[in-house]
């Protein structure tokens, strides 16, 4: 009869799993919003989205693939130790670029100056957090 | 947890770590003050799809020509899309057509040689918003 071990790279939930987890699911649920139904997302998500020009289905449905591999991404981050600073680190390196990009489109006048405000708790936040977070874990036992 | 081995999940670290996960999960679909168009009502009349934008009342109605088609994007107050009951267009004070909602504009076929377009939106509650968008400059091109 085989026999398993648990070891502390594999255990259950901890502190950080719980919270990735959790962003994991968020991450989800708006990769599936974007997936089911661009033009709603379009003009619903809180974050000015029309501000940066005019809708297209295709490259809507195209992040929202994004955001479902990050939700993957995430939840394996949460359930395995093993791999966790890897995918956080993965997702971090998105996050920060997609801010970047924020930076830029700001600073270039495609939108207003109030989308520093607006953008601070979709894109800019969260980027910081994961990294963080990413710098929290990297010297978990694997 | 400090490095070595992760510290023990107590009721206080899991509430901790659920607030934290919840934050990051929830925030960016909260609506906030800003909401995200525009901080205030009218602050912000720049044309943002390369067509001419027209202020009634508390609306906004951006016009723009492209592909063959006439594209009426409603706005209110705040720039937030909005999605009316219906629309039409009139070219040169002449041929009218009725607009139809696409995805999230109002579009109609134009009449290229034309140079006033005449828009009417009708809004759910029956409001009704007129504006005239005028391309001479664009026709003589």
């Amino acid at each position: 009869m085989a026999t398993t071990t648990s070891t502390a790279s594999e255990s259950p939930m901890d502190f950080w799993g719980i919270v990735l987890g959790i962003f994991s699911l968020g991450n989800l649920g708006n990769a599936f919003w974007m997936l089911a139904s661009p033009p709603n997302w379009y003009e619903n998500l809180p974050a000015g989205v029309p501000d940066f020009g005019p809708l297209n289905e295709h490259f809507v449905r195209d992040i929202g693939a994004i955001y479902l591999m990050i939700a993957v991404a995430l939840a394996v981050a949460a359930f395995s130790r093993r791999w966790r600073f890897i995918a956080t680190a993965s997702v971090t390196v998105y996050l920060a670029l997609h801010a970047l990009v924020h930076v830029l489109d700001t600073l270039r006048g495609l939108v207003g100056p109030e989308h520093w405000l607006i953008d601070m708790p979709g894109v800019y936040i969260p980027a910081i957090l994961l990294a963080f977070i990413t710098w929290k874990v990297a010297d978990q036992p694997r | 947890m400090e490095g070595g081995r992760p510290a023990a999940l107590t009721w206080p670290r899991l509430l901790a770590a659920v607030a934290f996960g919840g934050y990051l999960a929830v925030t960016p679909f909260l609506r906030y003050s800003s909401y995200g168009h525009s901080s205030i009502p009218h602050g912000n009349h720049a044309a943002r799809h390369g067509g001419q934008l027209a202020m009634i009342g508390d609306h906004h109605v951006e016009l723009r020509r492209a592909d063959g088609r006439v594209e009426a994007f409603v706005s209110d107050a705040w720039r937030r899309p909005v999605r009316p009951r219906s629309g039409r267009v009139r070219f040169d004070g002449g041929r009218r057509a009725p607009m139809q909602w696409d995805s999230y504009r109002m579009t109609a076929a134009d009449v290229a040689a034309s140079s006033a377009v005449a828009v009417t939106i009708e809004l759910n509650d029956g409001t009704e918003l007129t504006a005239d968008f005028d391309f001479t400059s664009l026709a003589n091109d």
